[in-house]
């Protein structure tokens, strides 16, 4: 027996491929999440409610709204909360913003090489700067969206428990529809891009077990009900669905369903169960390049990102044009004792909380399962899978040419490694 | 003119900082002309640490002992060594875990605690090496950040940051949440840097910028009995809050009033 291993690059955080070879064959692929743990989880207990959105979005800087998000709907949901409308719509904007900011962070600097098969994004833009110069562009305006309904772009500061801090101003936020027709022109160029760059990556077809929060109304952002093919159920009974594993070699749990099923989570999940709830411009888009639910090939995550990139920016856009401010009441929101669940589609997929708050009115209980830590067995299955389907170990390609191929696949998954280990 | 050769690494974070770097980085040609990133594993494939570094960031904090030989490393091979975001200079809101028997925190996240390797305690990067600079923010403000390096590529000096929160909050002409509103806010004691993020959101501050290089946690302390007369929460709750972002501050003084991080 022996193995191959290369640090991951062009991910969030510190894991490492490792392929083991058994005469001269690949034998398995392991994902080594060596990143140490923080135990978040264990930090929140003692802690009052309204302290955990604050606390949970230090788990993953990327997608901080996300994790404040899951934790403040859980608490509201439980309790019967209402949020008023215009904070939530507030709210929710600036979630499409953290899924725009993603979105352009994973294609650009993290996958565009894999997508173009150059050495790195630098190379790219030296051959196309009209393609940096598009993505900057909306990159930055996402950054300033951020900034001006959530304070600041990572770990935004205007989320709570019950609604938000401050309504900004009208002017504030009309100044951000100047560049929003730009925006819109540059995600949707962007998104044609990489729809058009898919033929040259892998072409087959695999079995992809999806899990995704479900919505009867809309593309799920949000919601108490997860899907799993035929099935569904609501986010309480989540940890019954699904069982947690521990292997010597990763920091992070992993997961699969109480009867063994490997799954996924993410774009490609979202986009299989939920496409009819695309805006139409964006089922358009899709279907000219001819791209259809169901994506049947991991590498095609990236046709679901782009789906949703322009998907998210509209919704900005819709928005921006339609704000009204309202008064806020900022009360500390009662949290009687008891059990919480919540859930939300962060940019890499389910992201599940569940909080137990005993009679001194202190989280005495909290559990969290990312997206990533999902994911992590469906990762190392599909770049074994890539690897045969390539015929890669047939044709005696060199190791490092082996896993950089599962770099590839691994990268599919935009894996956050930091929020594995939270 | 040969370019600076930088290296970034991370360390327990949520890389929220690396985040903000990669946009300082990627925002100004200016230091993409004077800066060769020759170590930045989130950014490109091609790493190489051999040479070593004319500056080096590195975000997060220290939690075992892998990490711990990482960053001497680091220091032996660098010129400057930058300690970047609330993580890396205080420990962050991971070091609220000190001083609890590791043990029992590893059994509450892991069905096999034996098989996770980290210290009893979580290090700051002042704490394990020499830093020539400290930047605090939960994340680092970007912005800042930037002019930061400008600054270190064209060859200045240090800079000391003295001033609290509450000048940038004034300059801002915000209203204070604190007198006015009656709200607990932390600014008094926090470096200024952040802009004045929260009291512009109607909300006290929460001290993640780390509380000021230049006190002592002995001197926040008093601000929070001061907060306590005001009636502005609990003498304890005000000091949770304080040690939030910099438990590693001053960990013998915090873990005394309260008995260890976990609350
Ligand atoms: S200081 Fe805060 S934002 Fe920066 S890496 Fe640490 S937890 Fe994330
Ligand atoms: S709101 Fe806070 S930061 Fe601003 S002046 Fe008042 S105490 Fe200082
Ligand atoms: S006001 Fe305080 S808590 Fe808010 S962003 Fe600034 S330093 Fe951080």
């Amino acid at each position: 027996m022996s193995a191959e291993e290369a640090l991951l690059t062009r991910v969030e955080g510190e894991g490492k491929a490792r392929l083991v070879f058994v005469n001269g064959r690949v034998e398995k692929v392991e994902i080594h999440i060596f990143e140490a743990p923080r135990f978040i989880e264990y930090i929140m207990r003692g802690r009052r409610p309204a302290e955990v959105p604050e606390i949970a979005s230090r788990i993953c800087g990327i997608c901080s709204v996300s994790y404040q998000m899951a934790a403040a709907t859980a608490f509201e949901r439980g309790m019967g909360i209402e949020v008023p409308a215009e904070q939530d719509r507030l709210r929710e904007a600036i979630f499409y913003a953290e899924h725009v900011k993603s979105n352009v962070l994973h294609i650009l600097y993290l996958q565009l090489p894999d997508l173009l098969g150059a050495p790195s994004s630098l190379e790219v833009f030296k051959k196309d700067p009209s393609l940096h110069k598009m993505a900057v562009d909306l990159f930055m305006w996402s950054r300033k969206v951020m900034k001006v309904l959530g304070g600041r772009y990572h770990n935004v500061v205007n989320i709570r428990i019950g609604g938000v801090y401050r309504m900004p101003e009208i002017g504030e936020v009309a100044s951000l529809s100047i560049d929003a027709e730009r925006a819109i022109t540059n995600a949707r160029k962007l998104s044609e891009f990489v729809l058009e760059s898919v033929e040259r990556l892998p072409n087959y077809q695999q079995q992809i077990r999806m899990m995704s929060l479900c919505s009867s109304i809309d593309y799920p952002v949000i919601s108490r009900e997860i899907c799993f093919e035929e099935r569904r159920f609501d986010v309480s009974k989540f940890e019954d669905f699904v069982r947690p594993e521990q292997v010597p070699y990763s920091n992070s749990l992993r997961y699969r369903t109480r009867e063994g099923v490997v799954y996924v989570v993410g774009p490609i999940s979202r986009f299989n169960n939920s496409f009819y709830s695309l805006r139409s411009e964006v089922r358009r888009m899709l279907k000219s390049f001819g791209f259809a639910p169901p994506l049947r090939n991991i590498h095609h995550s990236i046709i679901a990102r782009a789906a949703e990139l322009y998907e998210f920016i509209l919704r900005l856009a819709e928005f921006i044009d339609s704000y009204r401010p309202e008064q806020i009441e900022l009360r500390e929101p009662r949290i009687d004792p008891g059990t919480y669940w919540g859930a939300v589609e962060a940019p890499r997929g389910i992201l599940y909380h569940r909080y137990r708050v005993g009679s001194r009115g202190v989280v005495e209980e909290a559990n969290i399962i990312p997206p990533t830590s999902q994911n992590l067995l469906a990762m190392e299955n599909f770049s074994m899978e890539h690897l045969y389907r390539m015929e890669l170990v047939e044709k005696r390609e060199s190791r490092e040419k082996l896993i950089q191929e599962v770099q590839k696949v691994i990268r599919q998954f935009d894996p956050c490694i930091s929020c594995s280990v939270h | 003119m040969s370019r600076l050769r930088l290296g970034v690494d991370k360390l327990s974070s949520c890389s929220g900082c690396i985040n903000e770097i990669i946009y300082a980085l990627l925002s100004d040609p200016l230091l993409s002309e004077l800066i060769e990133i020759s170590y930045f594993p989130e950014l490109q494939d091609t790493n190489v640490s051999e040479g070593g570094f004319d500056i080096f960031l590195i975000e997060g904090s220290v939690v075992n002992r892998e990490q711990m030989d990482r960053v001497k490393e680091i220091r032996e091979k660098s010129k400057i060594v930058i300690a970047v975001g609330t993580c890396s200079t205080y420990g962050g809101v991971q070091s609220l875990r000190d001083r609890i028997d590791i043990n029992d925190v590893k059994r509450n996240v892991y069905l096999r605690p034996e098989l996770i390797e980290v210290e009893e305690e979580v290090y700051s990067i002042p704490e394990i090496i020499k830093t020539d600079l400290a930047v605090p923010g939960c994340p680092i403000n970007g912005d800042s950040f930037l002019r930061l390096m400008r600054k270190l590529v064209l060859g200045g000096g240090e800079v000391l940051i003295l001033e609290s929160l509450c000048a940038e909050c004034k300059r801002r002409g915000n209203e204070c949440v604190l007198t006015k509103g009656k709200m607990l806010c932390l600014g008094p004691v926090v470096p200024a840097g952040c802009g004045a993020i929260c009291p512009s959101f109607g909300r006290g501050c929460i001290g993640c910028f780390g509380i000021r290089g230049d006190l002592a946690a002995k001197d926040a302390e008093k601000l929070a009995a001061r907060m306590e007369k005001l009636g502005l929460g609990k003498r304890e709750d005000i000091i949770s809050f304080l040690m939030r972002f910099s438990y590693a501050k001053d960990k013998e003084y915090f873990s005394r009033i309260v008995g260890g991080g976990g609350k």
